[in-house]
Parts: structure tokens; sequence; C-alpha cells
């Protein structure tokens, strides 16, 4: 692993076309999987009656066919916004809080299992309680949201802190730093690739949360329609908002994912 | 310069005050509701949720249509994504060129809320045991699969080329030596899974079904019917510590979540 | 004894009556101990035996519990910015170039950007890097991520340089490479070292001046001048006087180590 990782970084480093072959080589790579899903479905779809299991092609459809009515498009509308002041929300307070408590490895032992319960318990079944104490409205779902993606945000970004480098830390008292030096020079490039895949999987599950949410009480979004659709029996429809659910999903996935792998190869870490 | 002397703070050690902070949510829970902090209505205290659960679990009405058919799902979905998990795996890690284009995928898979699928399969399937099982078992299996590829990896290099010198059968290599070789990776991934088949099956329930804890407690929340309701999230707290409890014995508890 | 020409005097170190308990745990006891400017003094002993927390008190890292130290005659408390410390395990972050790493310290100083680029180039080249001014600490092998820590070192332009085994991660002939390396470089620039070794050899070779430490709780037992040529190489190890001075710390070391033990088999 370390060999391929300097090697690439030599790479990079001779020839800048090879810099963009080995990134299509690996957005190439990427579209190996659900170019197979789609073969499949659609061979398992053709074998299939299409009116109780839609193709691709009748999918697609169905999503431009959504595409095309404003109440869905307000609705896709809605549950981005939600999702992003959700897990901006999750982002920096659990980010904060595992700062804080990471200071000490006693206090973040003790929070570990409290921390990690939240974490694993099946929250969904909390979504009641919520909409007793918030209501019906928004607050509830960005709060359920919220509440999904607050806790890994919190266990990852503590546990780099309470087992930041010690010769760091030495090294930091060595050459006296100021305490915001430490922290912008040491402390936080340090947490930096737990930080990016902490906010991944943050990202992840907020959304999950905040589509559960919906499935169970919105009047509008993404969740909302799915169930509808249910209702109606039209499936073509709920195939092709799936595949745009993945879709907004993969984008800033993808795109942290690719940030934080350049930093950990530079690194020189897995 | 290990010291075996537990670390404590004002008297307590971390086990201590991880129960202090227990205990503290738990009287929170208790009071709030009887001094007026939150509203009576909306939230029970908790010593009322423990009452009427145990007033339920006496009743064969609410074993037979919510907690066996949660339970068995739970056990249905965790055995499948176990097995098929720890298969796939070992299949992924032994071809490289396949793992090289599954594993971005394994990487962001949570990350992609495959609940959605639920609502389609549904769709196609029907409500019933079939679609919970299939997405309690999506849910956990690919918790199984990245632990398992992690353990394999950390089989040093000898083991692998004594079992290569052997010359063993497919089926063998994998039982005898890469299985227990990769064993404490399993079981971490093993303890998650149980974690993520309960949120699956519970989250199915709750969203659309007709059986089982999920749907008994949204059904009780849809009636206004509180009381039962906090019950069954009581338990559904129970069940998860439980599940948390379970693994923490049987394995030392390192890694938490991952990737 | 210093033949060289400095430019810039070292400093000099004086300890009265310096020791370290944690609670029960004697780690120091009481010492005392001078310096001199310019010199190069190696401090062998037993593991376990309070040499790090020594280097560690005259480089303001741990507080003493007792006594005080002085550098230059003046008291001491904390870190000193004049001072340089190499670790064992090479302290370098791993998210910065070499070159970065090499100008770290002086960035944390405010130095101007560019002239803290130049004077870190210029102290890479001394240790022999300036090739590898581009490259991430991973893809250098152990021996250049210490010389990298040392040009972060060397970069300030300390008076006083403290290092705790600094090469002791290392495989031998890379260590010996790098200690002549760090010997000639410090020589020309006059600057008091102090050094920790677990190696006798490596004392001998590098070091104009050996003191020997007493298993815990630590004290100074024993304090010898080396008298080899200026100019040191790997072969005069092989000289009777070498020979000698390596047979006589060993003794010394040994005896201690089988205190230790027997009084630990006593407990």
């Amino acid at each position: 692993m370390t060999v391929t990782t300097s090697l690439n970084t030599h790479a990079q480093r001779g020839a800048p076309s090879g810099r963009i072959g080995r990134v299509l080589g690996g957005f190439g790579t990427l579209l190996v999987v659900p170019a197979i899903i789609l073969v499949l479905w659609a061979v398992v779809a053709a074998s299939l009656q299409s009116l109780v299991f839609p193709g691709p092609v009748e999918s697609a459809r169905g999503l431009l066919a959504d595409l095309e009515r404003p109440e869905f498009l307000a609705g896709v509308g809605t549950s981005v916004r939600l999702l992003v002041v959700a897990w901006l929300g999750a982002a920096v307070m659990g980010g904060l809080l595992g700062f804080v408590l990471g200071q000490s490895p006693f206090w973040s032992q003790v929070f570990q299992t409290p921390l990690f319960a939240f974490y694993s318990i099946p929250k969904v079944t909390l979504y009641p309680v919520f909409l007793l104490l918030i209501g019906l409205g928004e607050p509830s779902r960005i709060a359920f949201a919220f509440f999904h993606g607050v806790f890994p945000m919190a266990l990852l970004v503590m546990g780099a802190t309470a087992g930041l480098d010690r010769r760091l830390v030495r090294l930091a008292d060595a050459l006296q730093l100021s305490r915001t030096q430490r922290v912008r020079m040491v402390i936080l490039p340090a947490l930096l690739p737990t930080v990016l895949m902490a906010l991944r999987i943050s990202f992840g599950l907020t959304f999950l949360g905040l589509v559960l949410a919906e499935m169970f009480s919105a009047n509008v979004g993404l969740g909302r329609e799915l169930v509808n659709n249910v209702a109606q029996v039209r499936v073509d429809r709920i195939a092709g908002q799936i595949v745009l659910i993945a879709l907004i999903a993969l984008g800033p996935v993808l795109t942290m994912l690719a940030i934080e792998r350049r930093i950990r190869a530079r690194m020189g870490i897995r | 310069m290990t010291t075996a002397v537990v670390e404590r703070r004002a008297g307590l050690s971390v086990r201590g005050w991880t129960v202090v902070l227990g205990v503290a949510v738990a009287a929170l829970l208790e009071l709030a509701p009887r001094v007026g902090i939150v509203d009576p209505f909306s939230v029970v205290p908790i010593s009322e949720m423990a009452i009427e659960l145990t007033a339920l679990l006496q009743t064969s009405e609410f074993w037979a249509s919510a907690l066996a058919p949660s339970l068995s799902a739970v056990a249905l979905s965790f055995g499948f994504a176990v097995v098929l998990g720890v298969a796939t795996g070992i299949a992924l890690w032994e071809i490289p060129a396949a793992r090289r284009v599954v594993e971005p995928w394994l990487t962001v898979y949570y990350a992609i809320p495959t609940f959605a699928l639920y609502p389609l399969v549904v769709a196609v399937m029907g409500v019933g045991l079939g679609p919970i099982v299939l997405l309690g078992t999506m849910f956990a299996i690919v918790a199984v699969i990245t632990s398992t590829l992690a353990g394999l990896d950390a089989v040093p290099a000898t083991v692998i080329r004594l079992a290569d010198s052997l010359q063993l059968s497919t089926y063998q290599r994998a039982t005898k030596v890469l299985v227990p070789a990769a064993r404490p990776y399993i079981i971490t991934g093993s303890r998650l899974a149980l974690s993520y088949a309960l949120i699956g099956v519970l989250a199915s329930e709750f969203v659309l079904s007709t059986t089982g804890l999920g749907h008994f407690i949204s059904r009780a929340y849809n009636d206004f019917a509180f009381a039962d309701m906090y019950a069954g999230v009581l338990l559904v707290l129970l069940l998860a510590g439980a599940v948390n409890a379970l693994f923490a014995t049987l394995g030392s508890g390192e890694a938490g979540v991952t990737r | 004894m210093n033949a060289s020409t400095s430019t810039k005097a070292g400093a000099e170190v004086t300890v009265r009556g310096a020791g370290r308990r944690f609670g029960d745990l004697e780690a120091l006891s009481p010492t005392d101990l001078t310096v001199e400017a310019g010199s190069f003094t190696a401090l062998v002993g037993p593991s376990g035996c309070g040499k790090s927390t020594l280097l560690d008190i005259i480089g303001g890292l741990q507080t003493p519990s007792t006594g005080e130290l002085r550098i230059d005659g003046v008291p001491q408390r904390g870190p000193r910015r004049q001072s340089g410390i190499i670790f064992q395990e090479a302290a370098v972050l791993p998210w910065r170039t070499v070159l970065d790493n090499a100008a770290f310290a002086l960035e944390t100083q405010r130095v101007a950007k560019a002239e803290r680029r130049r004077i870190a180039f210029d102290t890479l080249r001394r240790v022999g890097l300036s090739n590898f001014a581009g490259h991430y600490p991973h893809q250098l092998s152990g021996g250049m991520r210490q010389r990298t820590a040392i040009a972060r070192v060397l970069s300030t332009e300390p008076d006083l340089i403290l290092a705790d085994e600094p090469f002791g991660a290392l495989d031998e002939q890379t260590r010996t490479v790098l200690g002549l390396e760090l010997l000639r470089v410090v020589r020309e620039a006059g600057t008091t070292v102090l050094f920790v070794t677990h190696s006798i050899s490596e004392a001998v070779l590098l070091a104009d001046r050996i003191l020997v430490m007493s298993a815990r709780p630590g004290t100074l037992i024993d304090d010898m001048t080396v008298d080899l040529p200026a100019e040191r190489s790997p072969d005069l190890l092989g000289a009777p006087e070498a020979a000698q001075l390596i047979e006589r710390i060993w003794h010394r070391i040994r005896g201690e180590a089988e205190r230790a033990l027997a009084e630990q088999g006593a407990r």
C-alpha cells in the first residue's frame, strides 16, 4: 500500500497527463458496479412482468415525468434544504462536542459508551417522541435527521482527538507553540482525515434519518413521494425516485471521499 | 510507564462515571415529566413506561403480533448477513480485481439511504416477513463484508503461505484458515451487524408493515396510545442495550465505528 | 577542548540539585551537573534510570520537583526558544513536505515565508536532504525522516541541542553515519549538545564527555573525558583508548543493571 501510494505521487509529480488518466481510470472503476446493477436490473425486469417490476427505461421515464411536476420539484427542494441544515448542525455540534470531550482521554472513555449507544440504537422508534415534543412541522424532521448524524460525528472526532499522536504533542511543547498555533498547525491537520471521514458518515446517516422521517409523517419531500407511490402502486416512479435519492447522496459523498483519499495518500496513511 | 492503577476522577473510575451518567439520564426521564419540565402528556415518566411494559409482556397478543415477528426477522437478517457477508468478504479478498471494483462502493454504502429501497420491495413483494428480512440483511451485510476484508488483510503473510503450501480445497482454505484467522474482526463486524439488523427491521416495520414491534409503536402513536408507545420504545432501547452488552462480553469491545 | 572556531557560542547548562518524583516514585535523585558551552556530552545508563527525565528537565518539558536549572546563568522555567530538541522517533508532521517540516519551527516564530524557506533549504543541504525537499515524510526512510527533524532543529540556530536517543530507531549503519553528520554540523556552529543514548560505542564515537547514570532513582555516578582525536571516524573505535573506555562504561552500567534486578527480586 505504501509502495503504491508513493508510486502514485511520483506519477503525479512526473506527468500531469498521467494524473488525468488516473482520475478517469478511478472513475471507470467506480462505474463498474452501477453498470452491473443496471444490467441485472434490466434482465430481471425483462424476465418478469414490467408492470410489477419496472426496468431501467421505465424508471427513467417515471423519473422524468416526476421532474416535470412542480410539486415534486418543490418536495425535492424541501428535502435537500432540510438535509443541508440538519447535516451542518450535526457536523458543527458533533465536531465541537467530540473535540472538547477528546481533550481528556478519561472523559472520552466515559462518554464513549453513551455516544456509541445513541449511535447504534434503532432511533426510528423514537421519532414519535420528536413529533410529540416538537410538533409535526419541519423542525421535527430537522431535529430527527440531526439526531442521526450528530453521534457518529462526535464519536469519531472524540476518538481521534483523544488518540492524537503523543509525539506531535511533545513537538508542540518543545516548540512552545501558542494555543492557537497548536490547534491550527498541529491538531487540526492531524485530525483532518478523521474529520472528513466523520463528515461523510454523518451525511449518510443524516440523510437516512430525514428519509425515514419524511416517510412517516411529512406532507412534502422525497420520503413522502415514495410512500404515496406505494399506495398508488406507481412502481416505475418509486424506482426513479430511488435513483434520484442515490444520485443526491452520491454527489457530496464521492466528493468528500476523493478529498479524503488525497489527503490520506499525501500523509501516507490508508 | 504503564501503571496498573485505575485512573479516577473525583473517586470514580471510567466505569463508575458511565454508570453515574446512565442513572442521571434515567432520573431526568423520570423527573422531567413529573416536575413539569416537559408536557406529561408527551413524555411519560420512565417508571410508568416500565410498569406498562411489564403488563404488555404478560399478554400473549403482544408476543405474537409484536415481539415474535421482530425477533425472528432480526435473527434471520443477522444470520443471512453474517453467513453471506463472510462468504462475500472472502470471495472479494481472493479476487483482487473484483475487490478493486467493489470496495469504493462498500465505503460509501452507508452514505446512501438504502432504506429508500424498502417501498419498492413492498410494492413488488407486498408487506410481510420477506421484505423486512431483505432490508434487515441489506443493512447489516456490508458491515460484515468490510470487517471480514479488514480481518483478512491483517492475517500474517506466513499464515497465508502455509495455507497455500497445504494445497487445501477452496472450502477448507476458507473454513480452516481464513475465517479462524480473521475471527476477531468478524466478531467486531457481527456486533455492528446485529445493531444494523435491528435498525433495519424496526425501521421497516415502523414505516410500512402490519406486524412487529416497530409497527406496534407507530400504530400506538397514531392511535394516541402513548403509554403503549413508550412501553414499546423502552423495550426497543432495552433490546439494543442487550445486543451491545452481549457482544461487549464476547469481544473485548475494540473498534467502534470505522469507515 | 573544542578546536572549532565557533561564530555563535553554545550555551552553558547548570543543574543544581534537580530531582523529579511522581508520587512515591523517585525518577531522578537530586542531581548536579554542568555542561560546558560548545561541548558534546553523552548521557548513558541502564534503561529506566531517568536519563530522559533529566533531559526533559533541561529542555523544559518537565518541571523538576526540586532544584533549579540555569542556562548561561539564567534560571529557566519551561521550554526555551534557543534550545532544540531531537526526539527518538522522528517528530515530523506527515502532512507537510520535507521543506515545510524543516521550516516549521521558523514558521511558528513568524519568520517571513521567503526567508524561512531559504533558511530551511540551506539547512536541508547541510543534512544532505536538498534533493528531497518536495517529498512527504512517508516517502522517506526512517533515517531521512530523522534528518528532516534534525534540519528543523538546526534551522533556528539553537545554542543548545538536546537529543533523546536520536538514532535509537535506526539500523546500526545509518545511526553511525547520521551521528557523525550531526557532530560535524554542530561543531561548525559551536552548539552545545547533550544526548542520551543506550549505545556505549555511539557515546564514545561522538562525545567528548560521557556521563554515566545509576539505576533508578537515577543519579550521576561517573564522568569521563573521551581522549580521542577531534576528527572522529568509525575506525577510532578500534583504538585501545576507545576499547578501554567502552569496557569501563560497560562494567559500570552492568553493575547498576544487576543491582536494580537484585532489588526488584528482593521486593
